[in-house]
C-alpha cells in the first residue's frame, strides 16, 4: 500500500461553470491533509467527488490503490469505505446518539461493542440515549465523528468541521477531535477556509485556488515559502514593499535583505509581520538598515499583538510582537528585518 | 463562482441526481409507469371519443339537451362558488381578526362539513327541509302548508354550498393570517374608514386566495354526483350516470358528456394551479409578519354569533340531528340487511389499502422531482396532478370501458376499484409527500450513503422516517376521500361488495331512510376522525391554502 | 406489502364461495325484493351464486358493453322491454321447452329467448289525503292538466316506466307520446330514481299521484296498514295500465347453461311463485299459484290491446326520452 488516496486530473463543471480543473494530489496513509482555500475554490466539491456524491467529468480517483472512479466506472458512495463529517454534522435527528453511531456498522460486526468503545473514546457514555437536539454543539461534533469512524473507513473527510462551533468551544473540541483521530490512526482530509486551522491540523496543506491546487506542502513550507503572490495573499497577512532584486539579495525600504530564492529585477518583497523586529533604541551593529517608525495603531490579541507603523516617508507597515511589550500610539520605535525574505517579481507594465 | 453551485444555496432542492445512483434509473421507470397509469382514464376516454364523434349519434348528442346540461353545470358551479365565498369571507375574518368568543371552536365546526359526504348531506337536507320534512312538521301548526321547493337547482345549490364552503374558508383564512397589518394601519392613518379599507386594501390582497378557494369549490361542485342526484338537478355527473345506465348509445353519450366535463374540469384545474403557484410566490417573498390586531366586535358580537350559529346549524347540525331522529324509526321488513362489521371492514379496508398503495405510488414521482428535477421528472410530477381534476364518475366510466374491452381479468374486481380510487386520489398525497421529502436535508441521505447504506436503505431508514408526518397527512387525506367517495364505488365495486357509501346510496334509492341513519352517523364519525390527522400533520390551519383537500 | 395482502384478503367479497365457480346473476330487480328468494335457491340447491344489483336498463347496457366477455350467466329484468332489447341484439340463448311450457305464451318471448317470472301492472299510486277517487284521471293523458302541476311523480330511468312509454308509442303513436312527455315536463313533474321513493313520496304527501308498478304499495301496507295511499287502475285499456312481466333470460355467452336453467326453473317452481305472490305482491305466472287475495285479478284489469313483444323498441323510447329531456 503506497497511497491512501490519489486524485488524478479531476475536472468538474456545473452548468458550464468550472468548479474543479485538472486537480491532482495524493495522500499517504496516516497523513492529515488540509484543503485550504477561499470559498468557491472547489474544495467542498473535491470532497464530494472523493465521497462519490458527485461524478467528475474527467479524471480518476484511487483509494488504497483501488480505482473508485475510472473512465466511466463509478463506485457508489456506500462501497468506497470513506467516512465523512459534514459541516452541519447531519446527525439523523430521529435516531439517538447511539443509534447514529451504530448506523454504519454491519449487523454481523457486533455493533453494540463497537458503539460502546466509540462512546468511551468520545467521552459520551452518559449521552448514548440522547437525541441530537438534546446535545451541545461539541457533543454533536463528537457523535458525528464517532459515526464516521464507526465502520472503520479507509479515509475520513471532514468538511469545515469546526466552523459551526463557538470560538470558546472550538479550541477544546479541536483538541479532542485530534486526539481521537490520532488514536484511531486515521488518514484524514480536512476542508477549511481558516489558515490557522489548516496549519495547526495537518501534516500537509493543499492551497486551492479557482479549482486547482496552487501549492501543496508542509504548513511551514506554505506559510514561509508561498509559491505565488495569490497563495501568499491567502495564507499570510504580509507586508509587500517594492524592491530591486540582485541575485541573492534585494534592495528595499529595509535596506539590502537576503533572499530565500535568488531573483533579479523589480519585485515585491514579502515581509511577514513577525519578521519586523521593533527596538526601543537603535541596536548596535545591525547587519541591515534600521528604520525609525511611529506607532499608528495596535490590535491586542492576548497571545500576541499587531502593530501598525508609519515610516517617515509615510509607508504603512504591519508588525507582530509578543503580548508583553507595550506600543503606545505615537511612540517611536526602530524597526529592522534580519531574516531572509521572499520576493515576487512585479508584473511588467 | 460558488463552491459546488446550488448545493450550498438550495440544498435538497436543486441538487442534480448524480449518475452513480442505482436508484435513478429503475425509479425513473417506476415513476413513469405510475404516471402513465394515472393518465390512462383520460387518454382512453379521448381515444374512445373517436367512436362517438365519428358516429351518427353526434347530431343527437349536440342537442338543446346537452346545452342545458352545460348551462346547468356552469350555473350551479358559479352559484356555489359565490355563495361559499359569501359564507367563508366573514367566517374567516371572524376567526382570525375578531374577538369572537370561541374562535377556535367555530373554526373546527366550520371545517366539519368536510366530514359530511355531499349525498348524505343532501339526503338529510331533503328530510329536514323537503315537503313533509322536519321543518314543515314544526311549521305546520303555524299554517305553513308548503315550503319553498327544495328539489332542483335550489337544493343542489344549498347542499353543495353548505358542504363545500370549507374549501374557500381554508385559503381565505390563510390569506387573512398572512396579511400584513401595516397595510391596514397605514390606510387607517390616512383617514379611510373600515368599509373603504376592506374594499380598497383587504379585498384585493384576499383576491388570489379567494380565487383559489372558489376554483376548488367549483371543481368539487362540477364533479359532485351525490348531491345533484338527490336534488334531481341535471348536471354533467347526473347525466353521465343516467346515460351510462341506458343501453345502445347510452354509453357513447356518457363518454361524450364525460369528455366535455373533462375539458371543463381541466381548464378550471389549470387555472387554479396557475393562481395558486403565483400565490405561493407571494408568500415566499413575504417574510415573517407580526400578528394582526384583533378587532373588538362590541355589540356586533351577537350578530356574528347568530351568523356562525346559522351556518353551522345548516351544515353540521341538521345532518346529525336528522340522522339521529331517524335512528329509532321503524325499519321495514324489506329493508336491505345491515351488516355493520362487513361494511366497516370493507370501507376501512379499501380506504386504508388505497392510502397505502397511493403513498407507495406517489413516492417515486415526488422523490424524483425533489432529488433529480430534470425536465422529464418535472413533467411527470405535473402530469400526476391532472387526474385530481377528473370527476370520479369520469374515471370510473373510463376504467369500465377500458377493462371490459382490454383487461377483462380485472373487470368487476377489487383491484379495478382500487385503481379507480388510486388514480383519482393519488394527487392528494403527491403535494404533501413532495413537500415532506423536500424538507429532508439531502445531507442526511448522503451521510447514510457514506456510512455504507445502499440507496434503498437510506430511503427507508432515514428519508422516509423524517418525511413521515407529511406522507401520513397525505394518506389520511386519501383515506378520508375514499371513505366519502360514492360514484367510483358505485360503478367499480365488485359484485356483492358494499361500503358505507354504497349502502347509504342504495337505501336512499329504495327510500328506506331509517336504514341510512346509523350507517350515516358512523360514516360521518369516520370522516371526522380522519380529518384530525389531515389538519394536525399538514399544519394546514396555520399556513396551508387548503389545496391538498 | 404484507399488510396490503392481509387487507386485500380481508375485504375480498364472497371469498368463501370462490372454491366452485358461482352462477353469476345480473339482477335488475331490487335487492330488497329478490335477495331472499335468490338466497333460498342457493341454500336449497347448494349452487353458489353471485348477484350484481343495478337498474334493469343499466344492466342491459352493461351486458351489451361487456360483449362476449360478459361474466353474467342469467339476467333477471324487471320488464320485458330490456329482455326484448337483449334478444334483438342476439345476446340470449334459447330456453328449453321444459321452461317455456310452464308459462302462458303471452308472458314470454315468441322465440323462447326470455320468460316471465311474475306479472305486474302499471298503476297510479295516489295520496288519499290529497286526492279523492272522483278526482282521479281517466287517462295518463289527463296528467298534463294544470290541476296536477308539480304533483305527479315519475321515474324515467326506471325500466318499467320506459316500457310504459314504449306502450304509449305503440298504442297512441310517436307524436302523442312526445307531446305528452313534453307537457308533463312543462307541468313540473317530479323525478325519482325508482318506484319505491315515488310510493313513499305519495304516502308522505310530497306528491299527489305517481306512476308506479302495483306491488310497491303493498309492501308499505304490510308494514303499516294505515298508510294514506291507494292504487288507481286506468280504465278503458289506457296505456297507463299495462300488464308487464319481470322475467329472466340466459346469456348465450354463459358457460353455465345447465345451472342457469335450474335457476330459472327454481324461480318458476311453486315455492318461488308463492314468494312472488305473498312477499312481493306480484302476479304468479306458473306452478298453479294464485295471487295474494288483496290484488285485483289479472282478468279484471282493462289492459290495452298490446303484446309484450310490442315493448321491445327500448332504443326508440330511450332516444325519445332523451330528446325531450326527460332523460338527461
Amino acid at each position: 500500500m503506497t497511497e491512501a488516496l490519489r486524485c488524478e486530473r479531476l475536472t468538474k463543471t456545473y452548468a458550464s461553470q468550472i468548479a474543479i480543473q485538472d486537480l491532482s494530489f495524493a495522500v499517504s496513509p496516516g497523513e492529515w491533509v488540509t484543503l485550504l482555500g477561499p470559498s468557491g475554490c472547489g474544495k467542498t466539491t473535491t470532497l464530494r467527488l472523493i465521497m462519490g456524491f458527485e461524478q467528475p467529468d474527467r479524471g480518476r480517483i484511487f483509494i488504497d490503490d483501488e480505482a473508485v472512479v475510472d473512465r466511466g466506472m463509478q463506485l457508489p458512495p456506500e462501497k468506497r469505505s470513506v467516512g465523512m463529517v459534514f459541516q452541519e454534522y447531519a446527525l439523523f435527528p430521529h435516531l439517538t446518539a447511539q443509534q447514529n453511531i451504530a448506523f454504519g456498522i454491519p449487523k454481523h460486526e457486533q455493533p453494540e461493542q463497537r458503539v460502546y468503545e466509540l462512546l468511551e473514546l468520545m467521552e459520551l457514555e452518559d449521552y448514548a440515549d440522547r437525541y441530537p437536539h438534546e446535545l451541545s454543539g461539541g457533543q454533536q461534533q463528537r457523535v458525528a465523528l464517532a459515526r464516521a469512524l464507526a465502520p472503520a473507513p479507509r479515509l475520513i473527510l471532514l468538511d469545515e468541521p469546526f466552523s459551526n462551533l463557538d470560538f470558546a468551544l472550538r479550541a477544546h473540541v479541536r483538541r479532542d477531535v485530534l486526539r481521537i483521530l490520532k488514536e484511531a490512526n486515521a488518514t484524514c482530509i480536512f476542508v477549511t477556509h481558516d489558515q490557522q486551522e489548516a496549519f495547526s491540523l495537518s501534516t500537509r496543506v493543499a492551497v486551492m485556488m479557482a479549482g486547482h491546487i496552487a501549492q501543496m506542502g508542509t504548513p511551514s513550507d506554505v506559510y514561509l515559502r508561498p509559491n505565488s503572490r495569490q497563495v501568499a495573499n491567502f495564507v499570510t497577512e504580509a507586508n509587500y514593499l517594492p524592491g530591486e532584486a540582485t541575485g541573492y539579495s534585494v534592495d528595499c525600504l529595509f535596506g539590502r535583505l537576503p533572499l530565500v530564492h535568488p531573483q533579479k529585477g523589480p519585485v515585491d518583497v514579502m515581509i511577514h509581520p513577525e519578521q519586523v523586529e521593533l527596538n526601543p533604541v537603535i541596536p548596535d551593529d545591525s547587519p541591515t538598515l534600521v528604520l525609525p517608525v511611529v506607532v499608528s495603531w495596535n490590535e491586542y490579541y492576548g497571545h500576541d499583538q499587531r502593530i501598525g507603523l508609519r515610516t517617515a516617508e509615510g509607508t504603512e507597515i504591519v508588525a507582530r510582537s509578543d503580548s508583553i511589550s507595550t506600543f503606545p500610539p505615537q511612540s517611536v520605535w526602530h524597526a529592522r528585518v534580519t531574516t531572509p525574505v521572499l520576493a515576487f517579481s512585479r508584473a511588467v507594465g | 463562482m460558488t463552491d459546488a453551485p446550488s448545493v450550498v444555496r438550495h440544498w435538497g432542492n436543486r441538487i442534480r441526481f448524480p449518475r452513480y445512483s442505482l436508484l435513478a434509473t429503475p425509479l425513473q421507470w417506476v415513476a413513469t409507469l405510475v404516471v402513465a397509469v394515472a393518465m390512462l382514464p383520460m387518454a382512453y376516454l379521448l381515444w374512445r371519443a373517436r367512436e362517438t364523434i365519428g358516429s351518427d349519434h353526434i347530431d343527437f348528442l349536440l342537442t338543446a339537451n346537452t346545452l342545458r346540461i352545460i348551462g346547468n353545470s356552469i350555473l350551479l358551479t358559479a352559484a356555489v362558488a359565490i355563495s361559499a365565498s359569501i359564507i367563508s369571507i366573514p367566517l374567516a375574518w371572524l376567526t382570525t381578526h375578531s374577538d369572537l368568543p370561541g374562535r377556535q371552536i367555530w373554526l373546527v365546526l366550520g371545517l366539519l362539513p368536510l366530514a359530511i359526504p355531499s349525498y348524505l348531506g343532501a339526503v338529510t337536507l331533503t328530510l329536514a327541509l323537503g315537503p313533509r320534512g322536519l321543518l314543515q312538521g314544526w311549521l305546520e301548526p303555524l299554517g305553513v302548508s308548503r315550503l319553498p321547493e327544495i328539489y332542483g337547482f335550489s337544493g343542489a345549490w344549498l347542499s353543495l354550498t353548505l358542504f363545500t364552503f370549507p374549501y374557500v374558508l381554508l385559503p381565505v383564512r390563510a390569506a387573512f393570517l398572512n396579511m400584513d397589518p401595516a397595510m391596514e394601519e397605514m390606510a387607517r392613518s390616512l383617514g379611510s374608514n373600515r368599509w373603504r379599507i376592506f374594499w380598497r386594501i383587504t379585498f384585493p390582497l384576499l383576491r388570489p386566495s379567494l380565487a383559489v378557494g372558489m376554483l376548488l369549490t367549483s371543481l368539487y361542485t362540477l364533479s359532485d354526483f351525490g348531491a345533484v342526484s338527490v336534488m334531481q338537478f341535471t348536471t354533467f355527473t347526473r347525466a353521465i350516470y343516467v346515460q351510462y345506465g341506458l343501453p345502445f348509445f347510452g354509453r357513447a353519450s356518457a363518454a361524450f358528456l364525460s369528455l366535455i366535463l373533462m375539458a371543463l374540469a381541466l381548464s378550471l384545474f389549470l387555472l387554479e394551479r396557475r393562481i395558486s403557484s403565483r400565490l405561493q410566490h407571494f408568500r415566499d417573498i413575504s417574510g415573517a409578519r407580526r400578528p394582526s390586531k384583533t378587532v373588538q366586535l362590541g355589540r356586533w358580537k351577537y350578530a356574528a354569533l347568530t351568523f356562525c350559529t346559522f351556518i353551522i346549524s345548516l351544515s353540521v347540525l341538521i345532518p346529525i340531528v336528522v340522522l339521529i331522529s331517524w335512528l329509532g324509526r321503524h325499519k321495514p321488513a324489506y329493508a336491505l340487511p345491515l351488516d355493520l362489521p362487513t361494511l366497516t371492514q370493507n370501507t376501512l379496508g379499501v380506504a386504508a389499502l388505497t392510502a397505502c398503495l397511493a403513498a407507495i405510488a406517489t413516492l417515486p414521482v415526488a422523490y424524483l422531482v425533489i432529488r433529480s428535477p430534470s425536465q422529464w421528472n418535472r413533467v411527470l410530477y405535473r402530469l400526476a396532478f391532472l387526474p385530481n381534476a377528473l370527476p370520479g364518475i369520469v374515471i370510473a366510466l373510463s376504467l369500465i370501458f377500458f377493462s371490459t374491452r382490454h383487461l377483462l381479468s380485472i373487470y368487476q374486481t377489487l383491484p379495478l376499484l382500487l385503481l379507480g380510487y388510486g388514480i383519482r386520489f393519488m394527487p392528494l398525497s403527491l403535494g404533501s409527500t413532495r413537500n415532506a421529502l423536500a424538507s429532508v436535508n439531502l445531507r442526511y441521505e448522503e451521510a447514510a450513503r457514506g456510512l455504507g447504506a445502499i440507496p434503498l436503505r437510506a430511503l427507508w431508514r432515514i428519508t422516509l422516517p423524517l418525511a413521515r408526518s407529511g406522507i401520513l397527512a397525505g394518506m389520511a387525506l386519501i383515506f378520508l376521500n375514499v371513505v366519502k367517495e360514492l360514484p367510483t364505488t358505485l360503478l367499480l365495486s365488485p359484485t356483492g361488495f358494499q361500503t358505507y357509501a354504497t349502502y347509504i346510496w342504495n337505501s336512499y334509492d329504495e327510500a328506506i331512510f331509517s336504514q341510512i341513519a346509523l350507517p350515516g352517523l358512523i360514516l360521518i364519525a369516520l370522516c371526522a376522525l380522519s380529518l384530525i390527522p389531515v389538519f394536525a400533520w399538514d399544519r394546514l390551519l396555520r399556513k396551508g391554502n387548503g389545496h391538498s383537500l | 406489502m404484507l399488510v396490503a395482502g392481509l387487507l386485500l384478503s380481508m375485504i375480498s367479497p364472497n371469498s368463501a364461495q370462490e372454491m366452485s365457480e358461482p352462477l353469476v346473476i345480473y339482477s335488475g330487480r331490487s335487492q330488497s325484493l329478490v335477495e331472499p328468494i335468490f338466497n333460498r335457491f342457493s341454500e336449497d340447491t347448494g349452487i353458489p351464486i353471485e348477484v350484481r344489483y343495478a337498474g334493469t336498463t343499466e344492466l342491459a347496457a352493461t351486458i351489451l358493453e361487456e360483449g362476449d366477455a360478459s361474466p353474467a350467466d342469467v339476467f333477471v329484468a324487471q320488464d320485458a322491454g330490456a329482455l326484448g332489447a337483449l334478444a334483438y341484439a342476439g345476446r340470449l340463448a334459447a330456453l328449453p321447452s321444459d321452461i317455456t311450457e310452464r308459462v302462458e305464451a303471452r308472458f314470454q318471448s315468441p322465440a323462447g329467448l326470455w320468460i316471465g317470472l311474475s306479472g305486474r301492472a302499471r298503476v297510479l299510486v295516489y295520496d288519499t289525503e290529497q286526492v279523492t277517487p272522483d278526482q282521479l284521471p281517466a287517462s295518463l293523458l289527463d296528467l298534463t292538466g294544470e290541476e296536477w302541476r308539480g304533483r305527479v311523480g315519475w321515474a324515467p330511468t326506471n325500466a318499467s316506466f320506459q316500457a310504459n312509454v314504449t306502450a304509449m308509442r305503440a298504442l297512441w303513436g310517436e307524436e302523442v307520446t312526445e307531446t305528452w312527455l313534453k307537457d308533463m315536463i312543462a307541468n313540473d313533474v317530479r323525478v325519482y330514481p325508482k318506484n319505491t321513493p315515488i310510493v313513499q313520496a305519495a304516502i308522505d304527501g310530497e306528491i299527489a299521484v305517481g306512476l308506479v308498478n302495483h306491488y310497491y304499495l303493498y309492501r308499505f301496507l304490510a308494514e303499516d296498514p294505515s298508510v294514506t295511499a291507494a292504487l288507481h287502475y286506468f280504465p278503458n285499456g289506457d296505456a297507463g295500465t299495462l300488464v308487464n312481466i319481470a322475467g329472466a333470460a340466459i346469456l348465450n355467452t354463459s358457460e353455465n347453461q345447465g345451472l342457469a336453467q335450474r335457476f330459472i326453473l327454481y324461480l318458476l317452481g311453486a315455492g318461488a311463485q308463492t314468494y312472488f305472490a305473498e312477499e312481493t305482491y306480484e302476479y304468479p305466472l306458473a306452478g298453479g299459484v294464485e295471487p295474494s287475495v288483496d290484488l285485483v285479478s289479472l282478468a279484471e284489469i282493462e289492459v290495452p290491446d298490446l303484446d309484450l313483444s310490442d315493448l321491445a323498441d327500448l332504443a326508440g323510447t330511450v332516444r325519445l326520452l332523451t330528446t325531450v329531456g326527460a332523460l338527461p
